[in-house]
């Protein structure tokens, strides 16, 4: 199955590894790291849940099996709205992120834009992660 | 060292391992946390500088939490000047994006290195009232009274909707708000795409021109300007006529605004060479420097006399005597309320003189 932003409210960009991603119609702020990063970049970019998963078991043969996590991310994506079903497979599936990581970790979700612009990314934003992860 | 601003802009600016270097000093003396909101709007940048010589610095994951808060910022900011856009395009408006709106597509290309609370776009004056009304039904409404964009008495008005604010300029700027004056920055206005959306940006002599006309105006923002103007003629600084954008200032009577700029920090002070300011001009760019509101007690008659001098005298549109820009402008309800306020006014001065 193959997945694409769901209009252009949807926008999304990899920054230094992270994928950060909002959804401009409801105001939600998702970020996703590491492993997870790789696996939302691919499928953003209309790469297929099964494409992805066998990508990984080549890359990492005794790594973790993505495809649990794959499940968790679009149960995510889907039940917020975020991510539609391709129709067609597109003709020049985008660029895949190199695969740097095999730990996945839960993507972020901020439903409160106006919550997490009140805080003070210098003060009380956290040490190891920055803003919007509080300290 | 500098101070911490401008050391801020080296740290943005210089080649990354040197500024590494610079930003290891600045935060042993000054802790990041000691920054003031106007240093902290550098920051975006900084990191971006840095992190091409190491993953690792101090504070490294602040600075990243700024850039990547200044992206979504932006991109709401963004996604909210695109609707506008295809607005005034419906109505065949023509629309030319200024500041970082036009900045982050043109010379960042990165959507998180300046901080912006707004967005701001120029329409032509005549169009202006039209412009307005669409984004009133659009559910946009003025921050502050509504402005008549015909009188001309400022060159745009902040609007504001969901939160989000927006600037529509019916004039590029205060300090020059006669028609003819803006003809040359539609004329040679080019072509930019924003958010998908086809528009227009300043040429980048004219980019120059405002950037270096603002910079001043806002002594609290200088060094931000600063650094749009360092990334502006590193990228395009082939595409500049330089000799023409001292003529432009001294034109609109704002040349000795480049006086108290430090250009000299990003390699441009062969700008300043040359221009002679008459009292007049540093008079008006002094006086133009503020959003007259009557509390500016050095400028309290000034600029409203220089104003009408250079933007109403022998117009017909609007066609104001004197006597009636004043009323209009100090929004004076009788002579006797004149003459008290002017009183005050100079009984403050005086006080202040003595203390």
């Amino acid at each position: 199955m193959r997945y694409q932003p769901r209009d252009k409210d949807i926008v999304w960009e990899v920054s230094e590894g992270e994928v950060l991603l909002i959804d401009l119609s409801r105001g939600i702020y998702y970020s996703a790291r590491q492993g997870t990063a790789q696996l939302v970049h691919d499928l953003m970019h209309g790469h297929s849940s099964e494409e992805i998963a066998t990508r990984w078991a080549e890359r990492f043969p005794s790594g973790a099996d993505p495809k649990a996590h794959l499940s968790t991310v679009l149960r995510l994506f889907t039940s917020d709205g975020l991510v539609t079903e391709r129709g067609q497979s597109p003709a020049h599936p985008g660029p895949i992120l190199e695969l740097e990581s095999n730990d996945f970790t839960a993507v972020e979700r901020y439903d409160d834009m106006t919550e997490i612009f009140e805080m003070d990314p210098i003060h009380d934003g956290d040490l190891e992660h920055g803003w919007p992860v509080h300290n | 060292m500098a101070s911490p601003q401008l050391e801020l802009l080296h740290c943005a600016t210089a080649p990354p391992v040197e500024a590494l270097e610079r930003w290891g000093r600045l935060v042993a003396e000054v802790p990041v946390e000691n920054f003031d909101y106007h240093a902290q709007r550098l920051l975006p940048a900084v990191w971006v500088n840095l992190k091409k010589a190491s993953k690792s610095f101090p504070d490294e994951a602040r600075l990243r939490g700024i850039h990547r808060r200044t992206w979504v910022h932006n991109k709401r900011l963004t996604a909210a000047a695109g609707s506008v856009l295809d607005l005034f395009a419906s109505h065949e408006i023509p629309a030319v994006v200024l500041k970082g709106l036009a900045y982050n597509e043109i010379f960042y290309h990165d959507s998180g290195l300046r901080p912006s609370w707004d967005f701001d776009i120029l329409v032509p004056l005549e169009r202006a009232s039209e412009a307005i009304t669409l984004l009133e039904e659009d559910g946009w409404r003025f921050k502050e009274e509504r402005l008549d964009p015909a009188e001309r008495m400022e060159h745009g008005a902040t609007l504001c909707k969901d939160g989000l604010e927006f600037d529509l300029h019916w004039n590029l700027m205060r300090e020059a708000r006669n028609p003819e004056q803006d003809a040359i920055f539609w004329r040679e206005a080019v072509p930019i795409t924003i958010d998908g959306r086809e528009t227009l940006a300043l040429s980048p002599t004219h980019q120059l021109f405002y950037l270096l006309a603002i910079a001043n105006r806002e002594p609290h923002n200088r060094v931000r300007y600063l650094l749009d103007l360092a990334f502006l003629t590193r990228q395009l600084g082939h595409e500049i006529d330089y000799q023409r954008v001292p003529e432009m200032l001294t034109e609109r009577h704002i040349a000795s605004r480049l006086s108290g700029l430090p250009l000299e920090e990003i390699g441009l002070e062969q700008l300043k060479e040359g221009l002679s300011p008459t009292i007049f001009d540093r008079l008006w760019s002094q006086a133009s420097g503020y959003v007259f509101d009557g509390s500016h007690e050095w400028y309290y008659l000034v600029y409203p006399l220089l104003d009408y001098w250079l933007h109403y005298r022998g117009r017909s549109a609007p066609r104001w005597s004197v006597t009636e820009y004043m009323r209009r402008r100090l929004k004076v309800e009788s002579a006797q309320d004149f003459v008290t306020r002017t009183l005050r006014k100079l009984a403050r001065i005086v006080t202040l003189i003595w203390r």
